[in-house]
């Protein structure tokens, strides 16, 4: 029994009884598990106690999955080591990682390895501090889908220890992989160990962000670059490891509200300190990157935006471009700012009001032209008398060629909150009847579980509890995670 | 008009301190190559001088030619020309032997009214170029420039920052000045420029375009110093101690940083 590094819930770690949500949880004790050996010994004493475990990575999720419903936390944050780098015959270039290793820790890890300084993992969802294990649990995508593919595809492996305390490994092609694991919020099993597919770095990279003085005229620019470069999911490479010769890998739109929030908080955030305010001006601004292993076909598509741009209005003089990766990773520390700092004053909000938890759309609309879904967007946030009445606020931002934007509400009132969750409803009801993706990639957690349960099939549903009873019979792990059982 | 003449270095974006043993030289190689962060203000605040007061501004750098990439750069945030001094002659050279090397080629090229450099270059890290600069020119410097409050045809009221006290200088030219990192926020580098850029010829400045054609003189031969060892600050954990307690974690860190806190009374002369 690992009795010792079962640690009873002190004040000390009350940090770990919540997430980025901002949802409060509770729990009775904790453990920072450091080997496989350690899990299973604390999760197996847990179930002869009949007590829920709730599986942690870095807590930053969004919709609560890593909040406690009562029992042991086990926080998998000290299993966060790189292990082997291997090329195949192949030429394929795979790294096994713990699943408590950060987003940032990995890039920076992979740097250092021998042969690594050359490569990357290309899921990019942004948030630095995430965990392995938990972009995998949630199902996390990013910004850079629409060219390198979804995370998934990233994946070679996964090593599951399940609910009798047994480990084996799930390959990407297994059925298990994609139906059980990834994406199931720790439902089924906890990720032990991951195998990932790495890429060679594009040997230009461009970052390039326009901006608009009508937001209208934005939304013409996304339609037409959408127009004329795909949306990526035909012009992704059919292979994971096949050379990219140039294209955009990273389209993202912002809103004013949003650059506003983020230029507030720039002072503090050391990475994006060095950025120049935003002219006042611009009612949106739109992000692109241009990847590819050819720096003169990489210039070539940079052009074509910068007319493209022109022609909708944007001042050719104003837009930005960047190259190389310190660069580029300033833009992105930008782009990720901005639900860091919707974040962060909804965080200030909660101290009036602790029920204001973050409110935001993670739906993706297919077949629709941009203008067109953000034309409906604003017809129920501007258009409507209660909106204009309640005084509730909102910002938008979110990837352009998947359709799929980030409504955040940003409420004061109890009553602007419950407005704001209506909206997100009839908006998942729409969209699911355009057979769009209610949940994309935040998963559902807690948060999200009413919404998700309000607008999936019944036979999904049904087939998710009977995965459950399969995989978890005695219900302990993640509790209340997707739906209730 | 006023011609301004700003000194640029290509730079690791980051290091691990490794040291070549045989030359004393930093390893580069695989490293990501940027403009060093400190000459980006001090290209800004050119730009920001020839945008009120009319002028040009070139750009000097010394380096192999993948240096060229921050020539580029700088013309991508709108630098009117550029001069990459390259040559294996150049290469290895100390504080003595890189300023001589800039002195000369900043002479071959233009009767420049103002010369400006970064605070320090993030790799060599000695802050002394610009001084040695202004020396092998024979002309005036000053350093810790925060700040340019007037300027005129034949003058240039500076603010300078030392030990917590501000200055105000006024100078003639030409004159050579050394910018703090925090004087202006330097611009993004624009895309129409950008796409230019890549067209717009980068001079290269060789030994033989120079006045001086004495090889003792420049790179590791013409240097005063020689670089014995590089390495990271080691950790001494002994001394730390964790702070395990989020909430009073702040109130802790306060108070272990108050003996740290400098007062700063700015305190304005005139000096001319």
């Amino acid at each position: 029994m690992e009795s010792d590094k079962i640690i009873a819930m002190e004040d000390q770690y009350r940090d770990y009884l919540s997430d980025e949500s901002g949802m409060t949880g509770t729990a009775g004790s904790i453990s920072f598990p450091e080997s496989e050996d350690e899990l299973r010994s604390i999760f197996l004493t847990m179930k002869q106690g009949g007590t829920p475990v709730t599986i942690q990575g870095g807590r930053t999720g969004i919709v609560g999955g890593a909040v406690p419903d009562g029992g042991h936390i086990i926080n998998m944050s000290r299993l966060n080591k790189l292990h082997k780098l291997e090329f195949t015959d192949s030429g394929a270039a795979l790294l096994e990682a713990d699943p408590g290793i950060t987003r940032l820790e990995l890039t920076e890890g992979i740097q250092k390895l021998k042969g690594g300084h050359a490569l990357f993992w290309p899921p990019d969802p942004t948030e630095p501090s995430a965990s392995l294990g938990g972009i995998i649990a949630s199902g996390a995508q990013g910004i850079s889908t629409g060219l390198y593919g979804r995370t998934e595809e990233h994946i070679e492996a996964v090593r599951i220890m399940d609910s009798e305390g047994n480990f084996r490994t799930v390959q990407r092609d297994d059925t298990d992989f994609g139906a059980v694991y990834f994406g199931s919020e720790g439902r089924y099993g906890i990720i032990t160990k991951v195998r990932l597919r790495l890429r060679k770095k594009p040997d230009s990279m461009w970052g390039i962000a326009f901006f608009f003085e009508q937001k209208a005229d934005s939304y013409q620019f996304a339609d037409m670059l959408k127009e004329k470069f795909g949306t990526g999911k035909n012009s992704s490479p059919k292979s994971v490891d096949a050379e990219i010769h140039a294209s955009i890998a990273v389209c993202e739109y912002i809103d004013r509200v949003s650059i506003d929030l983020v230029e507030e908080r720039k002072p503090y955030m050391t990475k994006i300190r060095s950025i120049p305010d935003i002219d006042s001006e611009a009612a949106a601004m739109i992000y692109t990157e241009i990847h590819g292993s050819d720096e003169e076909a990489v210039s070539e598509i940079a052009e074509e935006l910068l007319e493209i741009s022109v022609s909708c209005g944007s001042d050719p003089d104003k837009a930005w471009a960047v190259s190389g990766e310190t660069e580029i990773d300033k833009m992105r520390s930008f782009r990720h700012a901005v639900p860091e700092s919707i974040n962060l004053l909804m965080e200030k909000r909660r101290k009036r009001l602790p029920g204001l938890l973050k409110q935001g759309s993670d739906m993706s609309f297919p077949q629709m032209g941009f203008k067109e879904l953000l034309n409906l967007y604003e017809k129920d946030l501007q258009d409507q008398q209660e909106m204009q009445e309640s005084g509730l606020q909102w910002t938008i931002f979110g990837h352009i060629r998947e359709n799929h934007l980030h409504i955040n509400f940003l409420p004061e009132t109890q009553e602007q909150y419950d407005l704001g969750n209506e909206l997100i409803m009839s908006w998942a009801e729409r969209c699911r009847k355009v057979s769009g993706a209610v949940i994309y990639e935040h998963g559902m957690g807690k948060i999200r579980k009413p919404l998700f349960v309000n607008t999936a099939d019944s036979p999904v549903l049904e087939e998710m509890r009977q995965r459950k009873q399969k995989y978890d019979p005695t219900g302990l792990l993640n509790k209340g995670n997707s739906l209730d059982d | 008009m006023i011609k301004t003449a700003v000194c640029i270095k290509q730079v690791p974006a980051y290091s691990d301190g490794l040291m070549d043993p045989n030359t004393g030289l930093l390893i580069r190689k695989g490293l990501e190559m940027v403009l060093n962060p400190n000459d980006l203000s001090a290209l800004e605040t050119a730009l920001r001088i020839r945008e009120n007061y009319g002028g040009k501004v070139d750009v000097f750098s010394m380096g192999p030619k993948h240096a060229e990439e921050v020539i580029r750069q700088a013309y991508a945030m709108g630098a009117d020309e550029g001069f990459l001094l390259t040559g294996k002659e150049f290469a290895g050279a100390d504080v003595l032997a890189t300023s001589y090397t800039l002195s000369q080629g900043i002479s071959a090229v233009d009767d420049y009214d103002l010369i400006i450099c970064g605070k320090g270059t993030t790799d060599g890290d000695t802050s002394q170029v610009s001084g040695a600069l202004a020396e092998w020119l024979g002309i005036p410097h000053v350093n810790w420039v925060s700040g340019i409050k007037k300027l005129s045809q034949k003058t240039i009221q500076l603010c300078q920052e030392m030990e917590g006290e501000l200055y105000t200088v006024k100078a003639t030219y030409p004159l050579l000045i050394a910018v703090e990192r925090e004087i202006y926020t330097p611009r993004m580098t624009n895309l129409k420029m950008k796409i230019a850029a890549k067209r717009k010829p980068v001079k290269t400045l060789r030994l033989q375009d120079l006045k001086d054609q004495k090889e003792i003189h420049y790179g590791l031969k013409g240097s005063a110093t020689r670089v014995e060892k590089i390495f990271p600050a080691k950790e001494n954990r002994s001394d730390t101690e964790p702070i395990r307690d989020a909430a009073g974690a702040i109130e802790e860190l306060a108070m272990l940083l108050k003996p740290y806190a400098a007062g700063r009374k700015a305190k304005q002369r005139v000096d001319e």
